[in-house]
Parts: C-alpha cells; sequence; structure tokens
C-alpha cells in the first residue's frame, strides 16, 4: 500500500520525469565534453558518467511507460474510461506541439548558424548520443506530460 | 461544422488522399534535392525548386485543413464530440509516426557510421532537420484529412 501511495504521487511522478530526463542531459553532455584520444583517463572518466546517466535514464524512462508503476491514464485505449481516454489524448496533443517546435526552432537555428559559420564535423560518439537523447525523450514526452500534469487521485 | 468564420473548402476524401501524397512527395523530393547539393554551393535553381516546393506543401496544407474545418488548429471548444475524437486520433498517430521515423532515422545513423554509408555532411543537416520540422507540423492535419469521410463541410 504504502509503495503504491508513493508511485501513484505526482510529486513523485515529476521526479521521476526529471530525473529520467536530466540524466539524458548529462549523457549527452559528457558525449559533448569526452576529449577522447588527447586525454585517455578523462576519456574514461567520461564514459563512466555517461554510461551511468544512460542506465539511470533506461530505468527512469521505462518506468514513465508503465502506467501501472505511474498511476497515470495511460496506456491502449480499450483500457481507459472516457475521461483518461480524453486526458491521455491531450498529453499526445501537448507533447505533439511541444516537439514540433521544438524542430522547426532547431533548424531554423541550424540553417543561420550553417549561412554564417561552418558547422562542425561531429564525432560519432556525439551523434550517437543526440540521436539517443532525441529518440528517448521523443518516446516518452506524451507519457512525461501526463505524469507531470495529472492530478492525484481524489483520496489519494 | 461548427467554425463559420472560417473559409470552406469542400473535397472529396479522395481527393484530400491525393493531395496528402503531393504534399509530402513534394517534401521528400525538396529534401532529396537539398541533400544532394552542400548549402554554399547551392545554386539558384535549386534554391528556387525548394522555395516552391515548400510553397506548394504550404498551399495544401492550408487547402486540407480548411476542407475538415480546421480541426487540428483551431480552438477546442469549437469542436464537437466527434471532431474533438477525430483530431484526438489525428495527434497520437502523428505522434506515433513521428517517432517512429526518428526511430529509423536513428537506427541509420548508427548503421552508416558502423558500415561507412552516406551520411548528410554537416552543413546539409539543416535539411534534416527541416524535413522533420515540415512532416511534423502539417501531419495531424494530413492524418485527419486522409481519414475523415466525404462531405465533412457540407
Amino acid at each position: 500500500m504504502t509503495q503504491s501511495k508513493i508511485t501513484h504521487n505526482r510529486q513523485s511522478r515529476r521526479q521521476v520525469v526529471l530525473i529520467g530526463y536530466a540524466s539524458v542531459l548529462v549523457a549527452l553532455v559528457a558525449a559533448l565534453l569526452d576529449p577522447r584520444t588527447s586525454q585517455p583517463l578523462l576519456s574514461v572518466f567520461f564514459n563512466l558518467v555517461r554510461t551511468a546517466a544512460v542506465v539511470v535514464s533506461l530505468i527512469h524512462l521505462f518506468r514513465l511507460l508503465n502506467p501501472k508503476l505511474m498511476g497515470t491514464s495511460d496506456g491502449p485505449d480499450h483500457d481507459l474510461d472516457e475521461r483518461q481516454l480524453q486526458t491521455r489524448n491531450q498529453a499526445y496533443v501537448t507533447a505533439y506541439r511541444a516537439m514540433g517546435g521544438v524542430l522547426i526552432l532547431l533548424s531554423t537555428a541550424v540553417l543561420l548558424w550553417s549561412a554564417f559559420w561552418s558547422l562542425p564535423r561531429l564525432d560519432i560518439g556525439v551523434v550517437v548520443a543526440l540521436i539517443y537523447s532525441a529518440v528517448m525523450l521523443v518516446a516518452t514526452l506524451p507519457s512525461a506530460v501526463l505524469a507531470w500534469i495529472e492530478p492525484d487521485p481524489i483520496g489519494e | 461544422m461548427n467554425q463559420q468564420t472560417l473559409p470552406t473548402v469542400n473535397l472529396s476524401q479522395t481527393l484530400r488522399q491525393a493531395l496528402v501524397g503531393v504534399q509530402y512527395g513534394a517534401l521528400v523530393a525538396g529534401c532529396f534535392l537539398m541533400l544532394r547539393t552542400p548549402f554554399m554551393q547551392l545554386d539558384l535553381s535549386v534554391l528556387l525548386v525548394f522555395i516552391l516546393g515548400t510553397a506548394i506543401a504550404a498551399v495544401i496544407h492550408t487547402t486540407l485543413a480548411l476542407s475538415i474545418g480546421n480541426i487540428c488548429q483551431g480552438r477546442l471548444d469549437r469542436l464537437d464530440e466527434r471532431e474533438r475524437a477525430t483530431r484526438d486520433q489525428a495527434f497520437v498517430l502523428a505522434f506515433q509516426i513521428l517517432t517512429g521515423v526518428l526511430s529509423v532515422l536513428w537506427f541509420y545513423g548508427m548503421m552508416a557510421g558502423l558500415l561507412g554509408w552516406w551520411l548528410p555532411a554537416a552543413s546539409q543537416f539543416w535539411v534534416l532537420l527541416w524535413g522533420l520540422g515540415m512532416l511534423g507540423y502539417g501531419l495531424p492535419t494530413a492524418i485527419a484529412a486522409f481519414k475523415m469521410p466525404s462531405g465533412v463541410n457540407e
């Protein structure tokens, strides 16, 4: 009973979202700052940080995708009542608009940058980190929105 | 339809589906053309084709939106229950499609890095972002226009 109260609390859900996304950001920054062959020992440190951040992000973001653990109105249509369905779909609308806005802003920024300066050629490790961040964020965004906004059930 | 302030366009479902095909065909063709040309070596004719393609996609998007009563961009309180359900389903499916496209690009990027397949130059990366942004912007409207039956604006 105590365990289920903890996971269903909105504050706890928001913590899961924050830790999951913060660890994705840490993994990305570690990949960007990694000096690679020029300083091997420091590179090992950054690799360890990046690995730990990826593990933490996977744990939290996969937990975010489990509506039973998170206590949110998420899941297949047949498992939800009308109110839950509407709440879930509204989260998708919000997530979609947020993602669309970010994509358009990013593309405009990259376009303007490349008009005046040359874009750096990215190391494959950084490219993988960027793509991992994008996929994890996109895949979990609706669930994160839902976990963030859905109020606590009445009586809990 | 509730939104009387907007002009209406009556299009059959078949015509709307064809327009969606043309819209995304133009987008893919435009991105492909731009990916073949590094940014600082752009020929004026290539740039004009790209701008024309984007303009065509924008006109088609607007036409499709008006043909379904602008349910994906309009105010929620002006939609009836059926329209709202259609809109919500369109956004859910659009999000799943966009996630799928990003996952495919991720997988291709990983394989390309390992096996030496073609990857865009740094100066062309904006084309991918632009294409994804354009795909994402009009996708819910395109899905709703594709699925809604004929006669919705009558």
